[in-house]
């Protein structure tokens, strides 16, 4: 009886001490790994370090590697240790006896994929690649690699597959594959559009954005009508390509933006919108209703019911002292047609108006990047309490597609003051020649 | 001729005539299919960045087994180098903050136009004909038979300067001596100028 029991308590030593050592390598080799691939470098990291007699994170890894050999959590730190010192022959062979070792790990597949092509491997590459993505379909990163490498394989069409799907799974990767594209297709915007294929309205944008940033105003914009909503962050996109269509100066397809922002019907018909300043301004919000200059100093403008021309209220604007004569206060973009010949008109009433400088209307070629002056009417001064119509005829040129109406002060020195108070109403646009043509 | 002679000669006539058609055939097949453009053969590069982390390419955040083509704006942040592999046309290296334009095409030729920071590069091998060159708006420099390394920094004034703050001699890296080795010679000029340094710092004044 005592004979079996000190037998089984030999027995039950030996197991726990064995179970200890190999606890004891396992945290070793762990903590060994954590120092070299991931940087722990705390006490207990240099007590370790301190007992497996290594000083560098290559050194700890081999040691972590002999502490562990059938362990591919040890290769793998190996592996990168080894890329994080350009060693990537070694690294690829880490990844390799990492993946034998636990060969349904996704990652590992990639980190191999990733290795063998940087020692111009590619078709071990792309084997390892297809196998990380047959693990981890969803994940984007094998889909990017896979991708990748297909397109450096010259493979465009299976590499655009992967790249799409790569987006779809991190739609942080949706610029970088719409670069590529752009760049395999020589700029060639429809092609970029045919083989990305977008789904979403946010991709849909994407892609308009970086048409128009590349000159591709009109594939933008046909982007753009692929959304199917024009809501939440869609909207905010809308509005960058809007800005980004004005500043080309492409005024009808920036006008087809604004108008489905809007919910408006598409028209050619050239108008002054809300001539009567009937609606609220947002200020700030470019488009092709009235845009005010915010924070200029010492002029205020306000709707004002108490005085109107026509409807029920008008914009009256305060001039409190000193001010930029020239900066304009008020301004609206109208889409015109070339070699047209137009009459503007607008009523103002001034009260007790003091200045060197007197306001006007201005009409501007937005479509000339030099901003001509096509038509100024006459100082806007009326007689107390009665409203007066400026009226200004001009034609376009034949590369107008579109006006700005400006409401500026005349130009002065600097300090320019100006006092009293102005309204407008009913500013409209007719085209003469259409009328001429009718009578 | 007599009639044996002739029917062998239909034969041989007919077979030729076969064997042509054939190869019209063949060479219609082979033309593309109209509408659906293919693109010419895409001449890519391989980016390589340290320790996996990204960098900036055409404005975008890419890292390592990205593909470069191109016409690509390339910009390291802070101690984050990049190295674009171009395969047999030779390998760009970018230090941490520097900002270049890389072109390259099918026969090796590779421009490295530099913007911001310093920049590496080398021709491989000899099997493409085009040279790399290294240049600002102001200054160019290129690789040539003497020299298949090259590695320069923009100075203040937009010229090409030495690499690195300790200067190396004309900054074209001789013929041979591998990338290892010239950090291994950095490293040693590093070292020797530390050392100087300390030896001369004389001692601890504090009482």
């Amino acid at each position: 009886m005592t004979t079996k029991r000190i037998i089984i308590a030999v027995l039950a030593s030996g197991l726990c001490g064995w179970g200890i050592w190999q606890t004891a390598r396992g945290g070793l080799a762990r903590t060994l790994d954590e120092y070299a691939a991931r940087g722990r470098r705390d006490n207990v990291a240099a007590w370790v370090q301190t007992i497996a007699h290594v000083t560098d994170p290559k050194a700890a890894a081999d040691r972590a590697v002999a502490l562990l050999p059938n362990d591919a959590e040890t290769y793998s730190a190996l592996g990168d240790v080894c890329q994080s010192i350009a060693d990537y022959r070694q690294a690829r062979e880490a990844f390799a006896r990492a993946v034998q070792l636990r060969p349904r790990d996704y990652y590992l597949w990639l980190v191999l994929g990733v290795m063998r092509d940087q020692n111009h491997d590619q078709e071990g590459a792309l084997q390892a690649l297809r196998q990380s993505v047959a693990l981890a379909p969803s994940y984007a990163e094998p889909h990017w690699q896979l991708g990748n490498l297909l397109l450096r394989m010259d493979q465009v069409d299976q590499a655009f597959s992967e790249l799409r799907q790569a987006a779809i799974g991190s739609p942080s990767l949706w610029p970088n594959v719409i670069d590529l594209a752009w760049g395999v297709y020589r700029h060639d915007a429809g092609a970029v559009a045919r083989e990305l294929r977008p789904e979403t309205d946010i991709d849909h944008m994407a892609l308009a954005l970086f048409f128009v940033r590349n000159n591709q105003s009109a594939a933008a914009v046909d982007q753009f009508r692929q959304c199917r909503s024009i809501a939440g962050p869609v909207r905010n996109r809308a509005q960058s390509l809007l800005d980004m269509l004005l500043g080309a100066r492409e005024f009808t397809l920036a006008y087809e933006v604004w108008a489905r922002m809007k919910d408006l019907p598409l028209t050619s018909r050239t108008e002054v919108r809300d001539g009567g300043f009937e609606e609220a301004i947002l200020v700030g919000q470019s488009g092709f209703g009235w845009q005010i200059t915010p924070n200029v100093s010492n002029v205020t403008m306000s709707f004002d019911e108490g005085q109107h021309q026509s409807g029920k209220r008008s914009l009256r604007v305060d001039f409190r002292g000193n001010s930029s004569p020239t900066s304009p206060l008020l301004t609206q973009v109208l889409l015109v047609k070339p070699l047209t010949r137009y009459h503007v008109s607008v009523f103002a009433l001034s009260q007790e108006f003091v200045s060197a400088a007197d306001p006007i209307i201005t009409l501007f070629d937005a479509s000339d990047p030099k901003v001509t002056v096509l038509a100024q009417t006459l100082p806007l001064r009326s007689d107390p309490k009665v409203w007066r119509e400026f009226a200004v005829d001009f034609t376009t040129n034949a590369e107008t597609r579109a006006v700005t109406i400006s409401l500026a002060r005349q130009n002065c020195g600097d300090p320019c003051p100006a006092f009293g108070t102005l309204w407008l109403d009913s500013v409209s646009i007719s085209n003469l020649t259409a009328a001429s043509v009718a009578n | 001729m007599d009639m044996r002679k002739q029917k062998v000669l239909k034969v041989l006539t007919v077979i030729l005539a076969f064997s042509f058609a054939q190869v019209y055939v063949q060479a219609g097949l082979l033309s593309p299919a109209p509408g659906a453009p293919l693109p010419q053969r895409v001449i890519t590069a391989r980016l390589i960045t340290k320790n996996n982390q990204p960098i900036t390419v055409n404005g975008n955040s890419l890292g390592t087994g990205g593909t470069i083509l191109t016409g690509a704006t390339i910009e390291t942040p802070d101690q984050v180098s990049a190295t674009i592999d171009l395969g047999p046309a030779g390998v760009v290296e970018l230090q941490p903050n520097s900002k270049i334009q890389l072109d390259f095409d099918e026969n090796g030729n590779v421009r490295v136009k530099v913007i911001q920071g310093c920049v590496v590069a080398r021709k491989s091998t000899n099997a493409l004909p085009g040279e790399m060159e290294i240049y600002t708006d102001k200054a160019s420099q290129k690789t040539d038979k003497a020299r298949t390394s090259l590695g320069f920094c923009i100075t203040p004034t937009g010229d090409l300067g030495p690499l690195g703050s300790v200067a190396t001699a004309g900054a074209a890296i001789p013929v041979g001596i591998s990338g290892t080795k010239i950090a291994l010679l950095a490293g040693g000029i590093g070292a020797g100028v530390a050392s100087v340094f300390l030896l001369s710092r004389g001692t601890n004044p504090s009482p």
